[in-house]
């Protein structure tokens, strides 16, 4: 195994390949987009790096990961720039070389792997014209030798048919294969440092534990220097030989990091034993639902669940096996199924237009994104005001009223009535979307991955204040999430789908060693 | 293949369905059609003559499948003013026009896309911002202030090019070009800056897409990511352009013969509104019109068509 | 062209004001300005520029700038009234035909395809030959072509937010149509609806221009400035540039508006 030294870069025998010291990166001009007050994105950051070592770098989204991964490669988006500090990379500082040496030096001793493979390959051009060029602009290999070298590194990272792969588009090969193509277009300039930028997170639990380890060989088999960004502990903390971390900008102490491993190894407090009043009848009942998207395969084939009043039921599985689908479907908004859905014995119409208004107060959902499920025109005293005054045609004060005792009750204050969502944090755009649902007094809410957007500090947050408002409020919530912990700390039950059904309602706990969500699914891959 | 069959009927439907408002539109707007043309004082006989001869006496509908059925077989009428058929002057016209129209394209276009292709690579340099100066005056320049801009400049003051512009069959190749130059030239700079405009604005929205930065991280020279990687990817929106602009010019045209005298179709429609001569005026419109109608779909196709992810499997 | 909040938008967006207010402010107010002289002959037509007459004068001996104030102010009028009305019956149209389709979209689609089936010019030349050139025809006509360039761009635009989340979010709580519309739709379009707008008021200039300079403007002894243009063209012959006046200011307030919209919707280019 890797060899673990907590802290930043400790001076060693061996030489630093790269050499990071007061770097600062800041926001150019004021911009109406910022949420952060301050415009540094990075500040002081100060790290090191010896050759053929690997670093992992983590964080909460927004602490400056991929601003610092792109800036040792001496680059800033627009808008941005780099605004002090400097990058030595072989003795060379490449914030003072002039562009074209630059140029020289991306790609080719440094290269860069994005998160999104099929967001890093122009879909105009072919994989392999894209693979050929920087041998081109890098190896200085002719055209016909570019063209055998491209095929022999794809063939290194096992992908079938080379010579026809580089014809195809990325758009045409699997998320897999243009991972490893992504892998070998950043190999192909010969580079003795890597640095990756959240090369797993988009990927489900299976393929991710696969990619990790293709990474974790090409970088033994090349003996380059990796960077490793992400803010999944567990994976730098499997593949990086020191770990630094960042938050809002500035590196954190060796103290802090410690503390860190040490939380998150310990296991999570176990979910307080079920309710002591459970209410017998069932609040929501789901019926044999079947649906299919329009390829003509039953995404549901038959799923029933049971939600008694107050409880809080989990509900996991697989990316893309239907979960989402089902909670629109509970609340109205798919109305192409077949089975039915009942809400305290009643009988609830497919389509929300159809629902009575009182059938569609009782039912509220909390959706992902809650930046794009509110109006970005609108307040928040609009956004949650409109609910009260529709359901409850109360005057305007007492809509005031109602509403900030609604944010109260969410960890907010009167001071965000005025608020639209461009001044606020994911955090405070989820409580918001949680006030909104509370506001029409509803019996269920839906939570469609609420936390699945946030870093993990504010998702604790956001579980935290659910399981107090369930307490509180008696809400019965119906919890989606691929976030295996966060279902272990909030659910009394948690209902497994898979392969389109409910096949087992169980115990939090057990869902951790749950065998049916451990095997990948299959869909044809070489992934 | 099912996509072009789709597209041509589409335009034919539309075609077909504008040649009937051009035809019925003398029914549905306001005033009185032979009363305005031959004046308020004419005797009722020869007004009673002009209704007949515009069909405003028969049935709409049979009026129209006549008009139609003639149109396709190829009579296109005859003048009111002249009495003489419409067919010859307009092929005239229409020959000289489409000239224009060509000579401009064939200027517009390299020019435009080599100055917004320059302009991004530069972008933020002073040949960037020199560029969107200029194209923003012209821009905001009517056709007429161009074509008397030019005629002051290259005709009146220095005696460069000649003012009017009247082209005949058995003109010299030499003089025939310099006779064209100022309508050519005040053609072209009316469609410029729009193609250049979007030219810019496409490339550098895809330059914004995350796989361009992509390519700058792996240290290939701008020119070069701007080139080979942006281009392609803009084309259909470049495209769609140019087929739009090209269209535009059908109307652009009209303003421009105007200025140079130029015997193309627009002064033939122009005069023929002035005089009220309908036959000629619906005639005409209905030429421009298909030719609109066409343009526009191919500039639809085009858009479709370079996009590797639309077309289906490479 | 310019970045919104940067330097250059704001240099950009003064100028824009300044050259519009050039235009505009004497048009409006010509009827004060000129005391009431709408075009007395004065002198020799296309006399020099002298302190009285700045601009020298006219084809008939009239002063160019008074001729210019009062043509500006019918061409302005005309083209805001007329843009005016586009707008408020394309977007609201547009926007209803987004939010419910109905069988409204599908005549909607099909009416405006017609009208955009022949360029605006050539169309309102049709229209003309058969209507004659009264100001209610020109008025009905610029903004029947105006109306469904605002009816695509509104439909394009509430198309693309009646997908959001957050507009499903209002269907589920049993919103009515005219709360999604007014509410939900329009807030978050009415930005790029200005740009549109400012490029509609153009286009609805230049197309009066050009039947004014093609000889289809207003009669006497209201004028427009497209006319003005076409009386003086013959001067160009002399060496004399009055034609070029009244051109220039069409120019010079086209290039304000487009500042403008440059400077508020701004930023494609990142400099």
């Amino acid at each position: 195994m890797l060899s673990r030294v907590l802290g930043p870069g400790v001076d060693q025998l061996s030489e630093n390949i790269l050499s990071v010291s007061g770097l600062t990166v800041e926001r150019m001009a004021s911009n109406p987009q910022s949420r952060e007050p301050g415009t540094r994105l990075l500040d002081g950051v100060s790290l090191s790096l010896r050759a053929g070592e690997v670093l992992g770098i983590v964080g909460g989204s927004g602490a400056g990961k991929s601003t610092l991964g792109r800036a040792l490669l001496g680059y800033a988006r627009s808008g941005v720039r780099i605004s002090g500090g400097v990058v030595t990379y072989r003795g060379r500082d490449l914030l003072q070389i002039p562009e074209h040496e630059l140029g020289a030096i991306r790609g080719g001793d440094i290269a860069y792997i994005a998160q999104n493979p099929a967001g890093s390959f122009n879909p105009g051009l072919t994989i392999g014209r894209q693979i050929v060029e920087v041998l081109r602009r890098h190896r200085a290999l002719d055209s016909s030798s570019a063209k055998a070298e491209t095929a022999k590194l794809l063939a290194s990272l096992e992908l079938p048919a080379p010579l026809k792969f580089m014809k195809r588009y990325v758009h045409q090969v699997s998320g897999g294969q243009a991972q490893r193509a992504l892998i070998a277009m950043a190999l192909a300039g010969g580079p003795s440092l890597l640095v990756l930028d959240e090369p797993t997170t988009a990927l489900d639990p299976a393929t991710r534990a696969r990619v990790v380890a293709l990474i974790t060989s090409v970088i033994r088999l090349h003996g380059v220097a990796a960077i490793y960004i992400s803010h999944d502990l567990e994976v730098v903390n499997a593949i990086a030989d020191r770990i630094i971390r960042l938050e809002k900008g500035v590196l954190m102490s060796e103290q802090d990091v410690a503390a860190l491993m040490k939380e998150h190894a310990m296991p999570r407090p176990s979910r307080l034993q079920a309710r002591v009043e459970q209410a017998p009848e069932a609040l929501l009942e789901v019926t044999d639902i079947r649906t299919g998207f329009a390829t003509a395969q039953e995404v549901l084939r038959g799923v029933s669940l049971t939600l008694r009043a107050g409880a809080i039921v989990g509900l996991v599985g697989q990316s893309g096996g239907g979960k989402s689908t089902l909670a629109r479907i509970i609340c109205g908004l798919h109305p192409d199924y077949e089975g039915h859905v009942s809400l305290s014995g009643q009988r609830l119409d497919p389509s929300i237009k159809r629902r009575t208004a009182e059938q569609a107060r009782r039912v509220q959902m909390v959706y992902q994104s809650a930046e794009m499920a509110i109006n970005p025109q609108h307040t928040v005293e609009k956004i949650i005001g409109r609910v009260v005054h529709r359901h409850f045609g109360l005057d305007r004060k007492a809509v005031t009223a109602q509403t900030i005792a609604l944010l109260q009750k969410v960890g907010l204050d009167s001071s965000f009535l005025g608020r639209t969502a461009r001044e606020m944090s994911g955090g405070q755009l989820q409580r918001i979307g949680i006030a909104r649902a509370l506001a029409a007094r509803p019996e269920l809410i839906v939570l469609d991955e609420v936390t699945s957007a946030l870093d993990v500090q504010t998702a604790r947050g956001i579980l935290r204040l659910l399981r107090t408002l369930s307490e509180r409020e008696g809400v019965a919530y119906l919890f989606i999430s691929h976030d295996m912990s966060a279902v272990t700390e909030l659910c009394d039950e948690v209902a497994v789908l898979d392969n389109g059904a409910v096949v087992a309602v169980v115990e939090p706990r057990s869902v951790l060693g749950c065998a049916a969500l451990q095997e990948p699914r299959s869909v044809a891959t070489v992934a | 293949m099912r996509m072009f069959a789709t597209q041509s009927l589409l335009a034919l439907t539309t075609l077909w369905m504008l040649s009937a408002l051009i035809f019925l539109g003398i029914r549905i707007l306001p005033g009185d059609v032979a009363v305005a043309i031959l004046g308020q004082g004419a005797t009722e006989e020869s007004l009673a003559a002009l209704r007949h001869s515009l069909g405003l006496d028969t049935g709409a509908w049979q009026q129209y499948w006549l008009w139609l059925a003639q149109l396709l077989r190829g009579e296109l009428g005859n003048s009111l003013t002249t009495n003489a058929p419409i067919g010859p002057v307009l092929l005239g016209r229409l020959g000289n026009t489409l000239e224009l129209a060509l000579l401009s394209t064939a200027l517009v276009v390299p020019l435009s896309l080599l100055l917004g292709v320059l302009s991004v690579i530069h972008e933020g340099r002073t040949f960037d911002r020199a560029c969107n100066a200029v194209v923003l005056f012209l821009l905001s320049m009517p056709a007429f202030l161009v074509g008397y801009m030019l005629i002051v400049s290259l005709s009146v003051s220095v005696d460069l090019f000649p003012s009017l512009s009247i082209v005949t069959q058995d003109m010299a190749v030499g003089e025939y070009l310099w006779a064209m130059t100022l309508p050519v030239l005040t053609l072209t700079l009316s469609v410029l800056p729009y193609i250049m405009r979007m030219t810019r604005g496409a490339l550098l929205d895809v330059m914004q897409t995350p796989y361009i930065e992509i390519a700058v991280l792996k240290g290939l020279p701008r020119w070069h990511i701007v080139v080979v990687h942006a281009l392609p990817n803009a084309v259909g929106v470049i495209i769609q352009t140019i087929a739009l602009n090209v269209a535009y010019m059908v109307a652009g045209v009209v303003v421009i013969e105007q200025i140079f005298v130029y015997p193309g179709l627009g002064q033939y429609m122009v005069d023929a509104v002035g005089k009220r001569d309908i036959p000629v005026v619906q005639v005409v419109a209905l030429f421009f019109g298909a030719t609109y109608i066409i343009l526009n779909r191919l500039a639809d196709s085009f858009s479709r068509n370079s996009n590797p992810r639309l077309k289906g499997e490479a | 062209m310019a970045a919104s909040g940067g330097a250059a938008g704001k240099s950009y967006r003064q100028v824009g004001v300044i050259l519009v207010t050039l235009v505009a402010a004497p048009a409006l107010m010509a009827p004060l300005l000129s005391g009431g002289d709408m075009g007395n002959v004065v002198g020799a037509p296309w006399a020099d520029a002298s302190l009285q007459h700045p601009l020298g004068l006219d084809n008939l001996g009239r002063d160019m700038a008074n001729r210019l104030m009062w043509s500006a102010r019918t061409s302005l009028c005309v083209s805001l009234v007329a843009t005016l009305l586009a707008f408020v019956v394309g977007t609201s149209l547009g926007a209803l035909v987004a939010v419910r389709g109905w069988w409204v979209e599908k005549v909607a689609d099909r009416v405006v395809d017609l009208l955009m089936a022949l360029p605006p010019l050539i169309f309102a030349l049709v229209v003309l030959s058969i209507a004659g050139t009264s100001l209610a025809t020109l008025v009905v006509t610029v903004a029947i072509m105006s109306a469904t360039r605002f009816f695509r761009v509104s439909r394009t635009l509430a198309a693309g937010v009646v997908v959001q989340p957050y507009f499903e979010v209002a269907i589920a709580r049993k919103e009515r149509l005219i709360w999604l519309i007014f509410h939900e739709v329009l807030p978050n379009i009415v930005k790029p609806l200005l740009a549109q707008s400012g490029l509609q008021l153009c286009s609805a200039l230049l197309l009066g221009a050009s039947l004014g300079f093609l000889g289809f403007g207003l009669a006497p002894p209201v004028t427009d400035l497209g006319s003005v243009v076409r009386e003086n063209a013959p001067a160009l012959g002399f060496g004399l540039w009055a034609p070029l006046f009244p051109a220039i200011t069409i120019a010079l307030f086209i290039s304000g508006i487009n500042l403008l919209i440059d400077a508020v919707s701004g930023t494609r280019s990142r400099s």
